[in-house]
């Protein structure tokens, strides 16, 4: 398979993709910052939950835009405006097509995950909202599938019930059958959870949700990397994610609504591009997309979205799953062997990273030492303090694989880490 | 050559860092108690105290949730205060301040007092927060 875009060729079709290190080193020949090294040391990134590294075919359409085309979408009659409208519509088209949304309506470009959680929160008309009296989420939630929420039910004098956790990490199940009810308007959850990296039983939520005529948001920005995503099979009401976690630019990211529940709502922002017209009496508004997508947006960033599902699509999901698990295992097996390590999370469904705790290092300290060897990780509480409350630690240290993540680096990271807790302790 | 991390916590902080010198060990009803947290890492410290008629201190101990780093600088904080007058620990906060958060480059010598070692830190800015916050907490309390 060739890349359109540069050339490169990212494995032959039938072979065994785990065998040929080949394919590999061509994944990471197209991230150019992968090449250079930290305090003297090859750079090891490995804290792609927080935001994956952008392939060169994403660099250039974003310097392209700016350099060839720059302009304002829509309105304008100019060539250049013509231009940029149509690649941010052919974005747009992409992601219906990569999340098999029904329209391409459906897809509303946001600044990231937390403004299409926001959006929504903020966006449900009085009709939707008077039929019910409860929220629904769950205890492994990053703050911005929390917060909105919050506010939301104190402006509406809404109730929040929250779905606890297990010791491993997993939904407990008696809870989603129990707090998702015929008062509940609707169920945010995420897909995979960013602090545990717990993969979560969506169609057991699902399936509840709609027993009871509960709308559902899910938060996919830790899954979209790592799962194929189709919003249909899934049934969801909402799909929110970013573009910076899937390989594409930040300052972008999708909210994904079946056009019957959006059509219901009220705009969120007001301003341009929003309306069909305005008068001082009276302002009505645009259809879907356009009506939730108020001010110009981020041009550049939806078009390198485009080439970074482009660059996901050319790579498939076939390997990425694979590649994935072959990462998780061999991490998780030598992780286990470091003595007084305690991963947080530890369900049976997990993927993606791993968040752990070491007796007497603080993760801060660990993350400092870490990076002086040319690791990236991520220390803190991920946004996701009442997680961090729920195991009783005030942060933990997570390592987050992607793509162009190998073996040889979770060597090096293990071989950091150990020479880091001796330092420590 | 420029000075690690790892060599700047073992050669000048990890005493401190690992010392229970100053944890805390009493319940003094007439303590004071003070406390702060960083609300982009969750790590929290809090200060006991008790000041005479003039002001100075004269026990101290602290309670961290937090890092190494943070230990450290707190425990240096009570090691240093102790029997000062809080204007002598404004002035002494002031230059820390002033130090770790500037560009200039400290020279390390054979006679620095354990709070400018503290100084080193502006090597490691991602990590101000860490030191600065103890000290912070008191200074806020104080002024």
């Amino acid at each position: 398979m060739t890349n359109k875009n540069t050339g490169h060729k990212l494995f032959q079709q039938g072979e065994d993709i785990h065998s040929s290190a080949i394919n590999l080193h061509d994944i990471r020949n197209q991230f150019p910052i992968l090449r250079q090294t930290i305090n003297g040391k090859p750079l090891v990134y490995f804290d792609n939950g927080a935001s994956t590294q952008k392939p060169i075919s994403v660099v250039d359409a974003v310097s392209n835009f700016y350099t060839n085309y720059n302009s304002n979408i829509h309105r304008g009659v100019h060539t250049l405006s013509q231009k940029a409208t149509v690649a941010y519509e052919k974005a747009r088209e992409t992601v219906q097509k990569f999340l098999n949304a029904k329209s391409k309506n459906e897809v509303i470009f946001t600044r990231g995950t937390t403004e299409s959680i926001n959006l929504v929160a903020y966006s449900l008309s009085k009709q939707q909202v008077k039929t019910r009296k409860k929220i629904v989420i769950t205890y492994m939630e990053h703050h911005s599938n929390i917060v909105p929420w919050q506010m939301f039910c104190e402006r509406n004098n809404y109730n929040l019930d929250v779905i606890n956790i297990n010791q491993d990490g997993e939904l407990i199940e008696q809870d989603i059958e129990a707090l998702i009810d015929d008062n509940t308007l609707l169920v945010a959850f995420t897909h995979i959870s960013n602090s545990l990296g717990t993969v979560n039983p969506v169609e057991k939520i699902m399936s509840k949700a709609k027993e009871v005529g509960a709308l559902t948001l899910i938060d996919g920005a830790q899954a979209v990397s790592h799962l194929p995503i189709d919003v249909q099979e899934l049934g969801c009401d909402f799909y929110c994610f970013s573009a910076h976690k899937l390989y594409g630019p930040t300052g972008v990211g999708v909210l994904y609504g079946r056009s019957e529940v959006l059509d219901l709502m009220n705009p969120f922002h007001g301003g341009g591009d929003m309306i069909k017209s305005v008068s001082f009496e009276k302002t009505t508004y645009a259809d879907l997309p356009s009506k939730f997508e108020a001010g110009t947006p981020n041009i550049a960033g939806a078009i390198g979205l485009d080439k970074a599902i482009e660059f996901i699509n050319d790579v498939g999901f076939d390997f990425i799953k694979k590649h994935d698990l072959d990462l998780f295992q061999y991490a998780n097996d030598k992780l286990k062997l470091i003595d007084n390590l305690k991963f947080i999370g530890d369900a049976k469904h997990k993927t993606g990273l791993h968040s752990f705790t070491i007796t007497n290092v603080h993760p801060h300290d660990l993350g400092t030492l870490l990076d002086e060897q040319g690791i990236a990780v991520r220390t803190g509480h991920h946004c996701a303090q009442p997680v961090m409350d729920f195991f009783n630690v005030t942060a933990t240290t997570r390592s987050s694989y992607a793509i162009y993540n190998t073996k040889e680096e979770i060597d090096i990271f293990l071989e950091a880490l150990k020479k880091s807790i001796q330092l420590l302790c | 050559m420029l000075m690690t991390f790892g060599d700047y916590y073992s050669d000048y902080l990890k005493p401190f860092a690992i010392s229970d010198e100053y944890s805390l060990s009493q319940n003094d009803k007439k303590i004071i108690k003070i406390e702060k947290n960083n609300p982009l890492c969750g790590d929290k410290v809090t200060l006991y105290f008790l000041q005479d008629k003039q002001g100075k201190v004269t026990e101290i101990s602290n309670h961290v949730e937090g890092c190494r780093l943070i230990q450290a600088s707190a425990n240096i904080l009570c090691h240093t205060i102790m029997h000062k007058t809080v204007e002598e620990i404004k002035v002494i906060t002031q230059v820390l301040e002033q130090k770790i958060f500037s560009d200039q480059k400290i020279t390390i010598s054979k006679n620095m007092q354990p709070w400018q070692y503290l100084w080193l830190s502006n090597e490691f800015p991602a990590r101000l927060k860490c030191i600065w916050l103890p000290w912070e907490l008191l200074y806020d309390y104080l002024s």
